[in-house]
């Protein structure tokens, strides 16, 4: 399988600018509210999502921002949302954790995404049609009943349900390991779920999977569950972050933008780089002057 | 009678039912079942079932094939012996036809009794207008009932017309008290007219009143040109009633006549109307209109500009300032005073007392200084 | 025909007219027809409609949601009312949420029907009526139809003209009773005027028995209380001729205020019932936005009934206590006139 690489590096690198300028605006006090970043996890949601067609539904939760720009590459309603503008994607309404736009939902409930994608992926077979739903869950959200019952109704049904859980090693501040007993994997294939577990932050890798995943799904029309085990670099959300100090470095090693040094010049990086962090200051200024008005 | 044949019922017949429809009769009237036997089938929303005989005998159906039934009623009759069966079937068919009868129409508890209290057969309810009888409806028909009871000899009847001279007036609602009592002093006080009679509809009050008969109206109607009176003054209290006489005595050709008490000072550019009643020292101030019926009450004041409604009563010592417009078959209490440039509204009750400082729409009732609306008033306005 | 019918009958016909609508619920197919037999011979006619889950209220309404945002017309089948507490993260922060937050640009038209009330004797947990715990939630409608209506119209009503989620409560007393939708009932003596709409799918039924004349008090009421409203107004006319009229919403969030305030008005004193606990109940708002909006035209403090702050008793005869009943209804009534 080809990969794009240069297609991907321009998604991740988005991705990074755009969380990383978000933190400056909240502590510059031009935010207000919350956000989960999605730094370090990157190469999950463009690896995955960049295989779908724009029919195809992607569900996330409240660390959407990734998905969210990977599946509709438009950070320009996603910032104006955020910054609470009526040009945000929903009008300022939803804020950083409740974004649609065309088959894109996000909903800041643990657990209760699970069921609404679930029941997407029952009407895309009811009706017959070849599209998939993604949903996105970390760890911390298998802690929820939601879960099992949708993993359970998901089987039985057997609906185009792609379940990704990104098991950043924490939820909230609580480690994975104080959190959950037995083994995730378990957890799907108790149910009878066709599911796979991977340890890597590398496209190279996980481009190639989600590919073979998403393909055969589109001809069994079965759920599967995949578990990626990666780590979330920045806090929680902001500031919150109570982790020692050296398991961070040694995940900054792994830092998924570092595997594209392997594919793509230093050059190209650059400029890249460059063009996106022009275009997202442009958004950013064109956002901030935009008058709000009241319905 | 009763022990020479079962009644045959539904019990009770599953979560969600508590009726059922008759799917097939297995049994036809005058076959001999056995008990246990199976005698029809029945079906509920949720399922379907037959019903058996509980003792030997003939059967008789009750309903049809389709027809709808309830738990607990009796479905079919099982009568044990063959001779017995017309004589059963044919009382059973007559119980069933009594009971649906006196069920025709309902009446209520306070109907009962008084319809009982007064000898009244509730048959001569014959169209009923609710299905329902209620005291009111047996009020009216004891009134219907008295106004043709009462009959006055025609000697006596003469006897009354020789005594009147001049004017001869009838007066409808012969009240001893109260605030239409009718003051004989200001009808004499007036030399062309005397009071004659009395009409009223009250049975309890047909015979004398000031030693002037009381008459029922059907009574007064037949001898009224034996005792030649033209002209009538209606003094019921109730605006509504009194509108509602005047109206009758006026189709049979009477008119009616004003009654100003000679104390009274109104000025000669006031409008009055008919069938007026005003009492001692009452004062009518320039420009006024007067509706007619109108009561005014001893020493009540109305300044200038005021437009009175029909039918309405201004009570005693009630003070009106200029410019007023009250409505028709209001009510203005004992002592009231109403500032200058108000509307009332038709059928205003204000209470005794009550200072009124603003404008009211139709059917209140004021009370207070400043007089707020404290509920509807009952007055029954006429369409 | 019977409440339980004119449902049933509404549902074979949705699904017969629209394959996207759906019914999802726990033990509907035959030949068990559903705990209250609403379902009945659906899942024979419509194999592929008729969708039969596993004790998961949660997912059952999270996936009707997913279902409805994607175009679908499910509507869910809640076994007993009361489980409807599993199923309030889903209705509070999904069903109704999403219209709003997403800035309209989806909807979610589902409608949740769950059986509530009690008086069959099943107790603390099967027989509670807890639609007044969502009166606060915003974009949520609920609809509450009682024997003078025609729950199957006004079901099919929601599934077909509705957007956004509807909670359809339905009354288990209220299954096996006819439904009495003729303009004149009990044999001609009480009028049922449908009054004056200001919204298609609300319909508020007035019962008179003298429709002319101003009573001395109207009762507000929903649901399976309509039925007792009644019998207890008979009483009171029959016994002591004291004129109630009864007003019956369908749809009792939004409240159609509007549509009855002439009645309210012209009766000028009110009793508020609902068979839910009266504590924090649905009567509270209902009172509250009376007087916010006629309160010169009350001769008199509004009353209201409603159930006792108890868990509901399984005993038969205990339930009696705790549920509003005729004989309390009579009871209010006649204070409210000394
Ligand atoms: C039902 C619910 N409970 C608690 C929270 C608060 N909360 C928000 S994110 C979060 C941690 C979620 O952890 P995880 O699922 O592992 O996702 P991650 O944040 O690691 O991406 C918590 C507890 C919530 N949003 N919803």
């Amino acid at each position: 399988m080809e990969i794009p690489y240069r297609e991907l590096y321009k998604k991740a690198i988005l991705i990074r600018f755009f969380e990383n300028r978000l933190l400056e605006l909240f502590s510059e006090g031009k935010l207000f509210g919350t956000t989960h970043t999605y730094v370090g996890q990157e190469a999950v949601a463009i690896s995955s999502i960049s295989h779908l067609k724009k029919e195809d539904v992607v569900f996330s939760n409240h660390r959407c921002h990734g998905h969210y720009l990977a599946k509709e590459n438009d950070p320009k309603s996603l910032l104006a949302e955020i910054m609470g503008k009526n040009s945000g994607a929903c009008g300022g309404r939803g804020g950083s954790q409740h974004i649609s736009r065309n088959n894109f939902f996000s909903n800041g409930i643990q657990g209760g995404i699970l069921p609404n994608a679930l029941g997407m992926a029952f009407a895309e077979k009811f009706r017959r049609s070849p599209n998939i739903v993604v949903v996105f869950i970390g760890d911390g959200t298998l802690g929820e009943g939601s879960t099992y019952e949708s993993m359970n109704l998901a089987s039985l049904w057997k609906v185009p349900l792609l379940i990704v859980l990104e098991n950043n090693q924490y939820a909230q501040t609580t480690s994975v390991n104080d959190n959950l007993a037995g083994e995730i994997i378990d957890r799907a294939k108790s149910f009878g779920i066709k599911s796979n577990e991977v340890k890597t932050n590398d496209v190279s890798e996980l481009y190639p999977l989600f590919g073979r995943i998403i393909n055969n799904m589109r001809q069994d029309g079965e759920p599967f569950f995949q578990l990626v085990n990666t780590y979330r670099i920045n806090a929680h959300s902001k500031g919150d972050d109570f982790r020692d100090k050296k398991e961070i470095d040694f995940w900054k090693k792994k830092d998924p933008l570092i595997y594209f040094k392997n594919f793509l010049s230093e050059q190209e990086i650059n400029k890249i780089s460059k063009d996106v962090m022009k275009n997202l200051k442009e958004i950013e200024k064109e956002t901030k002057d935009t008058q709000i008005k009241f319905k | 009678m009763k022990n020479s044949y079962t009644e045959i019922t539904v019990s009770s017949l599953g979560v969600n039912d508590e009726n059922a429809i008759i799917t097939d009769l297995i049994k036809k009237d005058g076959d001999y079942v056995q008990k246990g036997e199976e005698l029809l089938s029945v079906e509920t929303t949720k399922s379907c079932f037959e019903i058996e005989s509980s003792s030997d005998g003939y059967v008789f159906n009750l309903f049809k094939i389709n027809d709808e039934i309830n738990v607990g009623q009796t479905i079919c009759l099982i009568i044990y012996e063959k001779s017995d069966f017309e004589k059963v079937t044919n009382e059973y068919l007559k119980e069933i036809k009594k009971t649906n009868k006196t069920n025709e129409f309902k009446i209520t508890k306070k109907a009962r009794i008084k319809a009982e209290k007064n000898k009244i057969s509730l048959n001569e309810f014959k169209e009923n207008f609710n299905g329902i009888i209620r005291e009111k409806d047996i009020d009216i028909l004891l009134q219907k009932n008295n106004l043709e009871k009462n009959y006055l000899s025609e000697k006596k009847i003469r006897d009354i017309a020789k005594v009147s001279v001049v004017k001869n007036i009838m007066i409808y609602g012969a009240v001893t008290s109260g605030a239409s009592l009718v003051d004989i002093e200001i009808i004499n006080s007036n030399p062309n007219y005397r009071v004659s009679c009395f009409v009223d509809d009250d049975t309890s009050k047909h015979g004398k009143l000031f030693g002037l008969p009381v008459l029922s109206w059907k009574e007064f109607y037949n001898k009224k040109n034996i005792l030649d009176i033209q002209d009538f003054f209606v003094s019921i209290g109730n605006g509504v009633a009194r509108s509602k006489k005047v109206s009758i005595c006026k189709k049979n050709g009477m008119s009616p006549i004003n009654l100003i008490h000679p104390s009274a000072e109104i000025s000669e550019s006031v409008t009055l109307g008919e069938n007026l009643l005003v009492k001692r020292g009452a004062i009518i101030g320039p420009n006024s209109f007067i509706g007619d019926g109108v009561f005014i009450d001893n020493g009540a004041v109305v300044s200038h500009d005021c437009k009175i409604g029909v039918y309405t009563h201004v009570a005693p010592g009630s003070s009106l300032g200029g410019n007023i417009d009250i409505g028709d078959f209001s009510i203005i209490g004992v002592g009231a005073s109403i500032a200058s440039d108000l509307t009332l509204g038709n059928g205003t009750i204000i209470t005794t007392g009550t200072a009124v400082v603003n404008n009211f729409e139709k059917l209140n009732v004021v009370q207070g200084n400043p007089g707020h609306r404290i509920g509807k008033s009952n007055i029954n306005l006429p369409k | 025909m019977l409440y339980v019918e004119s449902i049933n009958n509404a549902l074979y016909n949705l699904m017969d007219l629209d394959s996207d609508v759906v019914l999802v619920g726990e033990d509907l197919h035959d030949p068990y027809g559903g705990a209250f037999k609403v379902s009945k011979g659906l899942s024979t006619s419509f194999p592929n409609q008729v969708i039969s889950t596993p004790i998961s209220e949660q997912a059952i309404v999270g996936a009707c949601v997913g279902m409805a945002m994607r175009g679908m017309k499910p509507i869910v089948e809640i076994m007993f009312g009361d489980f409807i507490t599993l199923c309030v993260d889903q209705i509070v922060n999904h069903a109704t949420k999403y219209h709003w937050m997403y800035n309209e640009q989806v909807n979610v038209p589902l409608v949740i029907r769950a059986p509530m009330g009690g008086g069959r004797g099943y107790g603390p947990t099967h027989s509670q009526s807890l639609e007044s715990m969502f009166m606060p939630v915003s974009g949520l409608k609920i609809c509450a139809p009682s024997i003078f209506h025609d729950p199957g119209s006004l079901l099919s009503e929601c599934v077909i003209n509705e957007n956004h989620p509807v909670l359809f409560i339905e009354n288990k007393l209220s299954y096996p009773k006819k439904i009495q939708i003729e303009e004149k009932l009990n044999g001609g003596n009480i009028h049922r005027k449908v009054l004056e709409k200001k919204n298609n799918s609300s319909e508020t039924i007035l019962l008179s028995l003298y429709p002319d004349e101003n009573p001395e008090i109207v009762i507000i009421t929903y649901g399976g209380m309509a039925e007792t409203a009644l019998n207890a107004a008979l009483d009171l006319f029959f016994e002591d001729e004291i004129l109630v009229n009864i007003i019956i919403l369908s749809v009792i969030r939004p409240i159609p205020i509007k549509e009855f305030l002439s009645e309210i008005k012209r009766a000028e004193s009110c009793l508020i019932l609902e068979e839910g606990n009266k504590l924090g109940g649905w009567g509270g708002e209902l009172a509250s936005q009376i007087y916010e909006t006629c309160f010169n035209s009350l001769v008199m403090p509004i009353q209201r009934l409603g159930s006792d702050d108890s868990p509901i008793p399984s005993s038969i005869y205990l339930e009696k206590n705790v549920i509003p009943s005729k004989e309390k209804i009579v009871k209010t009534v006649k204070s409210m006139r000394s």
